[in-house]
């Protein structure tokens, strides 16, 4: 069942909230569990699963991945899209027409993400730390926001 | 030896190459994605096929229900995708077999993004269940 997107997180009646309003809300009380889901999925394929030679996707890279899920905020995005990549790590994606977000563990610590719309003009890439929580909520409140202006 | 003396004769960029696309989570909206194009650290290079010397069945032949995408040798180059005459280590007949290295430096999923952009579709893949 596709999430269900939810208007609004309350009513504005105060102005000091103004910054913070989240004008969507993905309610999707599944969302860990399906991507928990899809990253097990992940480990278990085997050796040569691209037919190309492609190691096992990196244990640790999967639980680096479950823990930064669980950290997300609550109803902040639709499930994204697990990837599993041919050197043996993985990425999360959203898309929606050409508006692209990648979040990819290069490893346990690192991501290397792709903002990516050709209508913004947008083709940024840059590496962070998985802890960076913060950093990634604002991506991914990017990726949203755009889709919403659709 | 550095890695670049290593590889094999380099592909003409007039060349357009194959590469088989063998997982499905790689293809979206009748399109390969840009993970198609990954390849960093030790696993640094990817198999394609000239399109001169292959017959596109063969590759499907090889790998059933895959999807297959053309796209020009010149052009990935000008992206850091460094397309070289190799011997294919999983099919030693394959006569029209390269690696392809990514040699960009820093924006390498940009890259990819581009790369899986200018592509074009040969054959849909029948991935099963």
């Amino acid at each position: 069942m596709p999430p269900t997107m939810l208007d609004g997180c309350g009513t504005a009646a105060s102005h000091e909230f103004e910054d913070n309003w989240v004008p969507t809300q993905y309610y999707d009380p599944e969302f860990v569990a399906r991507v928990d889901a899809d990253l097990d999925k992940l480990a278990q394929l085997p050796a040569e699963w691209d037919k190309f030679g492609a190691p096992p996707i990196s244990r640790d890279v999967i639980d680096a991945a479950k823990r930064f899920i669980r950290e997300l905020p609550e109803h902040l995005a639709p499930r994204p899209y697990v990837t599993p990549l041919a050197p043996g790590n993985l990425q999360f994606e959203w898309q929606e027409g050409d508006r692209l977000l990648q979040l990819e563990f290069e490893d346990a610590r690192t991501i290397r993400y792709l903002k990516w719309d050709p209508t913004e003009q947008m083709e940024d890439e840059d590496v962070f730390s998985a802890k960076r929580i913060e950093l990634a909520t604002n991506l991914i409140r990017w990726f949203i926001r755009g889709v919403e202006n659709v | 030896m550095s890695e670049g003396a290593s590889r094999g004769p380099a592909v003409p960029p007039e060349e357009d190459l194959y590469r088989a696309v063998t997982v499905s989570n790689w293809w979206r909206n009748g399109r390969p994605t840009s993970a198609v194009f990954t390849a960093f650290g030790k696993h640094n290079k990817l198999s394609a096929n000239i399109v001169s010397k292959t017959v596109v069945d063969d590759i499907v032949q090889r790998f059933p229900g895959c999807g297959v995408i053309q796209f020009n040798c010149g052009k990935a180059r000008e992206l850091g995708f460094d397309a070289r005459e190799e011997p294919d280590p999983h099919f030693p007949d394959n006569a029209g077999h390269v690696h392809i290295y990514f040699d960009g430096t820093g924006k390498r999923k940009k890259a990819q993004q581009l790369a899986a952009e200018f592509c074009t579709v040969v054959r849909e893949p029948q991935f099963g269940p």
